[in-house]
């Protein structure tokens, strides 16, 4: 196998949106691993501060296997109890991801059995110049690789 | 679940303006909305640090049982006063219900019957004269319950006067002259027949 992928056009960093599905919602996978919900439910839309949205997925090696580290992290700016609300509701509760990168690429993360728990880190800073906002993120360990492609779908074209 | 789509479309600002905090023994229960509520008599405690020293942080953890958060309000209180030792010597280690109010104006509660938060400090007189002679205060706990808006109002302790407002005077000129000079937290009324727009420029 070659490994051999030089870049032809642009190949800007950082990841435009993400839409997540709580793991209720979840109905399981079709037959190219692609997310399926259950009847009436649907893929909610998630935006941060501009350019702070971050994947990783790095890969270690253990004693049993490959053990991959998924993360999606970013910012959202000023506290307000609105904002709030929506966090509150999903701290420690277990997702799907689908993001969008700034090349437009479409890509799953998790599956049922194997989902992202989604954080957050508040901080008020002290100074007015300072930061008001919640660092969040959607994180999991998994023994298998749990990031797809993702078809596009008409619900994430938003 | 609902959408995670907050576009801030105003000022945001950094920091803490003030808080407030009481002491557990004060403290009667929560309201149907989960507010502090604090026994008859009692109010809440006024706290102010350093301009821009205050920050809050609150970080959600993950644990086998749940969601945790720790919480803590830190800030400093300049200069080693006796009567401000005195203060603190009565919060040290004591547990505490707190409100901070930020520096866009929200008011956030943490603390609640069975999850309080510790107070502590750390003096420091610095070793020269430019270094800062203060203390580093904070408000530490963990709990499990989510943090909450606060709602009702805030009644302060009527024995505490207010600061008194500092800055320089504003000097108020019409047409070039000289016509009043205002002191800090003074007003100045003018009286027209006309709607006009003042912008004090210093």
């Amino acid at each position: 196998m070659n490994l051999t992928f030089p870049v032809s056009g642009d190949n800007y960093g950082g990841v435009d949106r993400f839409w997540f599905a709580h793991e209720d919602d979840i109905a399981g996978v079709d037959a190219a691993s692609q997310i399926v919900l259950k009847e009436g439910k649907f893929w909610n839309l998630g935006r941060a501060t501009k350019y702070t949205l971050d994947f990783s997925n790095p890969q270690t090696t253990r004693r049993g296997g490959i053990i991959f580290n998924s993360t999606l992290k970013g910012v959202v700016k000023k506290y307000r109890p609105e904002l709030e609300d929506v966090l509150s509701k999903m701290r420690g509760e277990r997702f799907a991801l689908v993001f969008k990168d700034l090349n437009g690429y479409l890509i799953q993360v998790g599956r049922p059995g194997e989902l992202l728990t989604f954080t957050t880190d508040q901080a008020t800073g002290g100074l007015p110049s300072e930061n008001n906002q919640y660092q969040f993120s959607f994180g999991g360990q998994t023994n298998k690789n749990t990031v797809v492609s993702r078809i596009l779908l008409p619900e994430l074209v938003a | 679940m609902d959408d995670l789509v907050f576009p801030v479309t105003d000022d945001n600002y950094g920091g803490v303006a003030r808080f407030w905090f009481a002491i557990e023994e004060d403290i009667a229960g929560l309201d149907v909305l989960g507010n502090i509520q604090l026994k008859a008599g009692k109010t809440w405690s006024l706290g102010k640090g350093v301009k821009y020293s205050c920050m809050l942080s609150v970080k959600a953890r993950i644990e086998r049982g749940g969601v945790l958060f720790d919480i803590t309000l830190e800030g400093q209180l300049a200069k080693y006063r006796p009567a401000l030792e005195s203060v603190l010597a009565k919060m040290r280690d004591q547990r505490f219900a707190i409100l901070v109010k930020d520096l866009n104006g929200y008011v956030m509660q943490f603390g609640r019957p069975g999850e309080w938060l510790k107070f502590s400090t750390n003096q420091s007189t610095g070793a020269l004269p430019s270094d800062p002679n203060g203390y580093k205060f904070q408000f530490t706990g963990s709990m499990k319950a989510q943090p909450i808006s606060y709602n009702s109002i805030i009644v302060d302790n009527p024995n505490v006067p207010l600061p008194e407002p500092d800055g320089d005077p504003v000097r108020i000129y019409l047409n070039g002259l000289l016509v009043a000079t205002i002191p800090p937290g003074g007003n100045f009324v003018i009286t027209t027949e006309f709607t006009l727009e003042y912008t004090i420029l210093s």
